[in-house]
């Protein structure tokens, strides 16, 4: 029951602390959280249960002090989100132009809209200081597992392990269904990133409930394995920029912006805001060369804004399948000799030319199968798998496609197949050439980029995708020429083992992951 | 000098701000969330949707829930 009293106006109202006293204790145990590195002349915090006179003591020290990231670390704490870049400028510009008196009603003031729209008020407040937060938002929320979900799931157990080598522990954050600040992950989410392998196979145990706590990073370092959605990209920009923390970002590709062609718009409109965190951040580890020269490129536009940009460095990713693959794989041989086609359907990947190359090479009369794996947009696979349908039916040939294979159903297709073909017109990587590498299984891909990176080292015929002339011959070659197929197998043999183990390893260096002791 | 009731009245009206705006959201996320809503109350949990979140990300969680389901089968 709240108790009436009257306030300097005259009018009657309530006292300040009866009223709403579950968020006055959450802003209250935020403010304590930030309060030992905003107040630096190490006077001690006094047990007062109330809210205003430490939010006045706090407004006013940074409003005489906002750099280094305290003015950031305030507006967190008041308003339980992440500022944007404007929300916190246009704050320290009050700011500077208010009395101190008045330093506590202008936080208010201007935080209050963050705090309605994107503040969290339901968990308490964690600062990690001098440690490393690794970003695993989508990861930890979804169940979707392609290409990032699969180099992040495959690199966190490995990079956990390195942390604690290191005597370091690893935190792991979610975003807010607000999407406005870092909370910890629940034990499920938990599970979907750290222990994926398990989970899929039904084998895993649930782990510990961890603290539901907000996570800010204070002086410390943020990893992104992931490409952050488009709603959180203003505030990670602004957390880069303003915040003191440094991060260092998994660069996966430019293909949204160098080959809008092969992309919706709304992917390359998604992509462009996720540069902006990008041109804020410390390092850009690509996972080729490839995409550490097209980084570089974005990079190089950048002093043209007065910016730096971020170091980019090459950490390229494991050539690695579980051990389970090779295990589940060993499957009847195919009657035909079978051709498959891994990748999401889409233009980018050239779906259309390969299986030109196959009707041309079925109708000169040669014999085999040919499956496409992978699954895609309904309005791009639905007429592909029509004429493919059509083909079956009127000709009589061996060609299917196959949307959604379970993990073991694609490594089982590997083995049994006499070739794969990927002749991607843009990678990144190219999972798809690796993993076919790593079961024994020769590999048809494109002569550039990334996918040459990894062709040169053998075991790839390698031809320029945009040729079907090129695409067809090379086909023919490695379905009849049994000698060239045995000197590709000879030379997969040889070829270097690279695990997800020594990807998290050297991650782990070109990022400087490193706590503070 | 700084005037102590006056920032009192402001953290409370700042915070009875938080307050009205926190229950609005709980309440729509309640009724989206409630296993008792039921199916015939969807089109009702997507219209609080659009108007918690606005039409395009509401679509767009729409899309995700309804391709999780199908592969979840």
């Amino acid at each position: 029951m709240s108790e009436a009293t009257t306030s300097s106006s005259g009018a009657s109202t309530t006292l300040p602390d009866a009223t709403h006293p579950a968020y006055r204790a959450l802003l209250l145990q935020r403010l304590r959280a930030v309060a030992p590195v905003l107040r630096t002349d190490g006077t001690p915090l006094t047990n007062d249960p109330a809210v205003s006179p430490l939010l006045q003591d706090l407004s006013e020290r940074v409003a005489a002090h906002p750099g280094d990231g305290r003015l950031w670390l305030l507006f967190v704490a008041v308003a339980g989100a992440y500022p944007t870049t404007g929300e916190l400028e246009f704050l320290r510009r009050r700011l500077a132009v208010t009395d101190p008196a008045d330093a506590m009603r202008v936080v208010l003031e201007e935080t209050q809209a963050a705090a309605t729209k994107s503040g969290d008020w339901d968990r308490p407040l964690r600062l990690v200081q001098g440690g490393i937060v690794v970003d695993v938002n989508f990861c930890a929320k979804y169940v979707h597992n392609t290409g990032i979900q699969r180099v992040v799931r495959e690199l966190m157990p490995h990079l956990i392990a390195r942390a604690g080598d290191a005597n370091a522990t690893l935190d792991l954050v979610a975003w807010t269904r607000q999407s406005g600040i870092t909370r910890s992950l629940s034990a499920v989410e938990r599970q979907r990133v750290t222990d994926w392998r398990a989970l899929a196979a039904g084998t895993s145990a649930l782990p510990d409930e961890q603290p539901d706590e907000l996570v800010v990073p204070w002086n410390s370092q943020l990893l992104l394995p992931e490409v952050p959605e488009p709603e959180l990209c203003d505030r990670l920009a602004a957390l880069a920029e303003h915040s003191g923390n440094t991060i260092s970002l998994v660069g996966y590709d430019t293909i949204p912006i160098s080959s809008a062609d092969l992309v919706t718009p709304r992917e390359s409109e998604r992509f462009a805001h996720y540069l902006t965190v990008v041109k804020h951040s410390a390092r850009v580890l690509a996972i080729s060369e490839s995409v550490a020269e097209e980084f570089r490129g974005f990079t190089a536009t950048l002093p043209s804004q007065g910016l730096v940009g971020p170091a980019v460095h090459t950490v390229s990713l494991a050539a690695d399948v579980p051990s389970a693959a090779n295990e589940d794989a060993a499957a009847e041989p195919s009657a035909l000799p079978l051709i498959i086609c891994v990748g999401s359907h889409e233009p980018r990947k050239n779906q259309d030319a390969v299986l030109f190359a196959v009707e041309t090479l079925l109708a000169e009369g040669l014999k085999f199968r040919a499956v496409f794996i992978g699954g895609g947009s309904r309005s791009v696979t639905l007429s592909f798998d029509r004429h493919l349908m059509k083909l079956r039916n009127t000709r009589g040939w061996d060609i299917e496609s196959a949307r959604g294979l379970k993990d073991r159903e694609l490594w089982s297709l590997y083995r049994q197949a006499r070739f794969s073909v990927l002749t991607s017109l843009h990678e990144g990587y190219g999972l798809p050439v690796v993993e076919s590498l790593a079961l024994g299984t020769p590999v048809l891909t494109s002569n550039y980029g990334s996918l040459a990176e990894i062709g040169v080292h053998g075991g790839c015929v390698l031809v320029n995708p945009r040729d079907d002339g090129e695409i067809i011959a090379a086909m023919r070659t490695m379905l009849t020429d049994d000698s060239e197929l045995a000197t590709l197998l000879a030379q997969i043999e040889t070829l270097p083992p690279r695990t997800w183990r020594d990807y998290a390893v050297d991650l782990w260096d070109a990022a400087e992951l490193e706590v503070a002791q | 000098m700084t005037d102590r009731t006056r920032n009192d009245e402001a953290l409370d009206q700042w915070l009875t701000v938080i307050n009205r705006r926190n229950r609005r959201r709980r309440l729509v996320e309640s009724t989206i969330k409630g296993d008792a809503a039921g199916f015939a109350n969807v089109p009702l949990r997507f219209v609080l949707k659009i108007a918690e979140v606005g039409p395009m990300r509401a679509g767009k969680m729409a899309a995700t829930v309804v391709s999780q389901r199908l592969r979840a089968r």
